[in-house]
């Protein structure tokens, strides 16, 4: 990793559900730095653990998830080992998370500019009113008019749900923020204002982002890096520009070809076969064996390592970079 | 989207026609069914020309038709018909005893409302935990408890055998009762600053409204725990604590608020078993109500009495809906017309 | 058409759920448990009550009044009569009636909910509101307003009862029937050419069947509570010397709470309260079972 500020390092990191069928792996080995003003996607298809690690970085896993191994550090502190009144103080106003659906994301019984005083005085000591001028600057600085402030969830768009929401994630200035499919399910116009937003907050207040997302061409229009991720682990991660010239892993290869394409000459559309692996019973080996293409007997026996194999683009394969799709 | 005034008004216009339905039915149930009340009452032992006045006398002997006419006319005009056994007005006998099931009825529904609210947030909380497990039982048990059982050992308990609390009634014998304003000796008495009939009043309410809170309270700690679990899983709810919401603040501003607004509606349709048990606790104590008095009316076969109150409790179950209606309506911004 | 279904359905699900209650592990399981011992515990009692019963409980066997004592370990009442006899007597008619009552409503409410669920239309909306309206109405009240009117005789009463759970199976039935409507396999079955009957016997009804039987456990305990309650109000189907826990526990708990002869209205209330915990402990626990509230990811 190059030597900028990293802000967050993710090290080992693994995530278990306990289920009635049995213990479900859902993140494995993850390795991930974030740096400062950086944006690094997480892309996978869903299963692939890609929310849940966004949950456990802020601890809010469901009662039946925990973290079974590894180290989160947040500027030099461990999350893992924090108590629930620290972390508390982290959630919203150092690390803070917009979830996936905008339509669920609020409570729908109280007004909007309520939820979002409501997030600052749990962190702040100060008086409602000012609260309540920070809570309409924000709005402003989001192009949204502060008189919405008084209106309930319900009375609001999809994207401007949305932009709510990020509002309240940043209202209180954090240095990161986890970015759980904000754009899925809003049409494409909004879906272009919100990116348009992420990139200016991060321009403009310095704030990294993880976004997560299971579209390619989202995380290349957004981020700085690319990581892929697959049954619970990252594959594969490099700057964006590099993965999209070389994928290396042969998951990342099938996903781009998997990629409707608009050509006069009618493709059939490719898709990887196979289906996502039980994540109770893993496959032996290298995850993704039973679907690769190019997988041997070592692949079968051995889990391979995420390695640096060229400069800054790290893969987890033993046969990375040779044509699997 | 409509004002919450339009909202009430238009409930308040749809209750009309509900109301016409249940008071027909209670005609039909009453009236229309095969079997001859009157012979029914008197378990067929009456000889038939008396039988045949007090079918005169009550108007059974009239086509189908003028006997519907006259009971919901008669209805309106507030005339509830006269007893047989007392010879007074229905609608007296009625009103006169109303505010005694009022009082039990609000200070079980307290208890059971509080009992039921706590314990099911607990409950639902902390999912899967031994204390879950125990609220859970509790609940259960709860209301499978036969009311006057349950009473019937308290009153042993409490009432004979440390015989520290009455056993029935509402006061001691050697107090009057405080000057009416609301009909609630409890706070009358406060009202009225008497002091002893005051102690009395609550000395004599607790064991009553304890066991009909109890009972209740089974049901709402069930309700209210599936509400809360289902509102606990929300999204929103995570997201807040993803903004650092502390835990205690989730648990009582969010997640309960939105799971009145379906414990609430629940409440209006129990309402029928309140009542039904709100009846059993009186003839347990003796406490001088309406269930009492159906009990007593059904005794002297008092037919007009027993088709009184069976009207009256449809009426209050007509008006709870339409207030429950009215207070989901009032909380929930999203319900408007 | 119907029958078959029910059995293969109970064959296969059966015998997986009796292999899990017999060791319970979640709460539910337990609930299960429970309840289902307490239910056989008492059907085994009632119908065994002529071999187990000491004495004959309509005949006097010792003094008046008697508390618990080695020759009656639940006491004597007024008449001299064995409460341990009277109450193992004493279920036969709350479970006959809490039984036949629940039969009844089932035989009635769940053909209506299911026409009326899978055809719905006008005949649907008159269903149901009518069905809502003896629903909304207090159970024990429309008991008592039938029991009175038609004069209280044990038929009398187990009709009364059985109007009031009609509305709930109807209500059950058909909530699922029209969740079941619209699920893809219906459609498949339809445009594969099947009549509307064998789609009905085939593919809804088994679905339905699981609620049904909640639905029945704890329509039975309410039956057994409210059938209490009508004999507490006088308006029983018993008459003396029958013995019947309702009808006993009305007839003796005033001297019991004044003269302290606790055992005549403790010992038929708590039968009362068994009977019914059974039911509803084994409803609600397979409640929890089948339509479980939290469904993991």
């Amino acid at each position: 990793m190059m030597s900028r500020d990293v802000i967050l390092d993710i090290r080992n990191l693994s995530v278990i559900y306990d289920t009635i069928k049995g213990e479900l792996r859902a993140v494995e080995d993850v390795d991930l730095k974030i740096g400062k003003r950086e944006i690094v996607s997480i892309v996978g298809e869903s299963g692939s653990g890609k929310s849940t690690l966004g949950y456990a970085i802020l601890r809010i896993l469901p009662p039946n998830g925990r973290i079974v191994k590894g180290e989160i550090l947040f500027n030099g502190i461990d999350l893992t080992k924090l108590d629930e009144e620290k972390l508390r103080e982290i959630r919203g106003k150092r690390i803070s998370m917009v979830f996936q659906d905008p339509m669920t994301s609020l409570d729908p019984l109280m007004k909007v500019g309520d939820q979002l005083v409501e997030t600052v005085l749990e962190h702040e000591e100060i008086e409602k009113e000012i609260a309540w001028d920070r809570a309409a600057k924000v709005l402003e600085s989001l192009g949204i008019d502060p008189e919405r402030l008084h209106d309930y969830p319900h009375q609001l768009s999809g994207g401007m749900r949305q932009r709510i929401v990020i509002a309240l994630s940043i209202i209180l200035n954090p240095e990161l923020v986890i970015a759980d499919e904000p754009t899925t399910g809003l049409d494409v116009i909004v879906q272009y204002q919100i990116l348009e937003l992420i990139r200016k907050l991060r321009d403009d207040k310095g704030i990294s982002f993880i976004f997560i997302t299971h579209d390619l061409g989202l995380a290349y229009d957004i981020s700085d890096r690319i990581a892929v991720m697959y049954a619970g682990q990252i594959v594969e991660i490099a700057k964006k520009d590099k993965l999209f010239e070389k994928p290396l892993h042969p998951y990342t290869q099938g996903l781009f070809k998997s990629i409707p394409e608009v050509s006069p000459t009618k493709k059939e559309l490719k898709s990887i076969p196979g289906f996502p692996p039980d994540l109770i019973n893993p496959p032996s080996g290298c995850y993704f064996h039973p679907r690769c293409p190019i997988a041997n007997e070592e692949c079968k026996r051995n889990r391979p390592d995420l390695i640096e194999v060229e400069e800054d683009h790290f893969v987890r394969c033993f046969s990375p970079g040779k044509e699997a799709f | 989207m409509g004002s919450i005034r339009r909202y009430i008004v238009v409930r308040l216009l749809t209750a009309i026609p509900m109301l016409f339905i249940l008071l027909t039915t209670i005609f039909i149930v009453l009236r229309l069914l095969p079997g001859d009340p009157i012979s029914a009452m008197y378990g067929g032992k009456i000889p038939e020309e008396y039988a045949e006045r007090l079918r005169h006398q009550l108007g059974l002997d009239q086509p189908i038709h003028i006997q519907y006419i006259n009971y919901l006319w008669q209805l309106f005009r507030g005339d509830f018909g006269t007893s047989t056994y007392t010879k007074r007005p229905i609608a007296r006998e009625i009103l006169e005893r109303f505010p005694a099931t009022l009082e039990l009825t609000i200070y079980g529904l307290i208890i059971a409302l509080l009992i039921g609210i706590i314990f099911g947030s607990i409950s639902a909380h902390k999912r899967g935990s031994k204390i879950d497990r125990v609220i859970r039982t509790y609940s259960i048990v709860a209301y499978s408890l036969f009311i006057p059982w349950f009473g019937a050992m308290l009153q042993y308990f409490f009432g004979v055998y440390l015989h520290v609390l009455p056993v029935g009634n509402r006061l001691d014998a050697t107090i009057s009762p405080p000057p009416t304003v609301t009909g609630l000796y409890t706070i009358d008495s406060l009202l009225a600053g008497d002091f002893y009939a005051f102690s009395s009043a609550i000395r004599h309410i607790i064991l009553p409204s304890f066991v009909l809170g109890i009972v209740l309270s089974g049901i709402f700690v069930r309700i209210t725990r599936e509400n809360m679990i289902v509102v606990l899983k929300k999204d929103f709810i995570n997201f807040a604590r993803a903004r650092g919401i502390r835990e205690n603040r989730i648990l009582w501003s969010h997640a309960l608020k939105n799971s009145m607004i379906p414990i609430i509606t629940i409440f209006g349709l129990q309402f029928a078993l309140q009542l039904a048990g709100a009846i059993l606790t009186e003839t347990t104590f003796s406490w001088p109500g309406l269930g009492t008095y159906l009990k007593l009316r059904i005794e002297y076969r008092d037919y007009p009495a027993v088709q009184g109150v069976i009207v009256v409790y449809a009426l209050l179950v007509i008006l709870v809906s339409l207030i429950v209606d009215i207070i989901y309506a009032m909380i929930d911004p999203r319900i408007r017309y | 058409m119907f029958a078959m279904s029910l059995s293969s359905y109970l064959r296969e699900n059966l015998i997986d759920l009796i292999k899990r209650i017999r060791r319970p592990k979640t709460e539910e399981e337990w609930f299960i448990a429970i309840g289902g011992s307490l239910i056989l515990f008492i059907i085994l009692m009632t119908i065994f009550a002529s071999f187990i019963s000491p004495y004959d409980p309509t005949i006097p066997s010792g003094g008046s009044y008697q508390p618990p004592s080695w020759e009656h370990p639940m006491g004597t009442d007024k008449y001299g009569r064995d409460m341990l006899s009277r109450i193992i007597w004493g279920g036969r008619i709350p479970l006959a009636i809490g039984l036949v009552a629940t039969i009844f409503s089932f035989a009635v409410g769940v053909p209506l909910g299911l026409i009326s669920g899978y055809i719905g239309g006008a005949l649907d909306r008159i269903l149901s509101l009518v069905m809502d309206s003896i629903y909304s109405f207090p159970g024990l009240i429309l008991a008592i307003a039938l029991a009175a009117l038609l004069g209280p005789s044990i038929m009398n009463v187990t009709l009364a009862i059985a109007v009031i759970y009609v509305p709930t199976f109807f209500r059950v039935v058909r909530g699922q029937v029209l969740s079941i409507k619209e699920e893809l396999y219906v459609t498949a079955a339809i445009a594969i050419g099947a009549n509307k009957w064998t789609v009905m016997g085939k593919y809804v009804f088994p679905n339905t069947i699981p609620n049904i039987v909640i639905v029945f456990s704890l329509s039975i305990a309410d039956a057994i509570l409210t059938e209490a309650g009508l004999s507490f109000l006088g308006l029983g189907p018993v008459i003396p010397p029958t013995p019947d826990w309702a009808y006993d526990l009305q007839k003796w708990y005033g001297v019991a709470v004044s003269q302290g002869y606790w055992w005549l209205a403790f010992w038929p209330g708590f039968f009362i309260m068994l009977a019914v915990l059974g039911f509803s402990m084994f409803g609600e626990g397979l409640n929890e079972k089948l339509n479980p509230l939290l469904r993991e990811k």
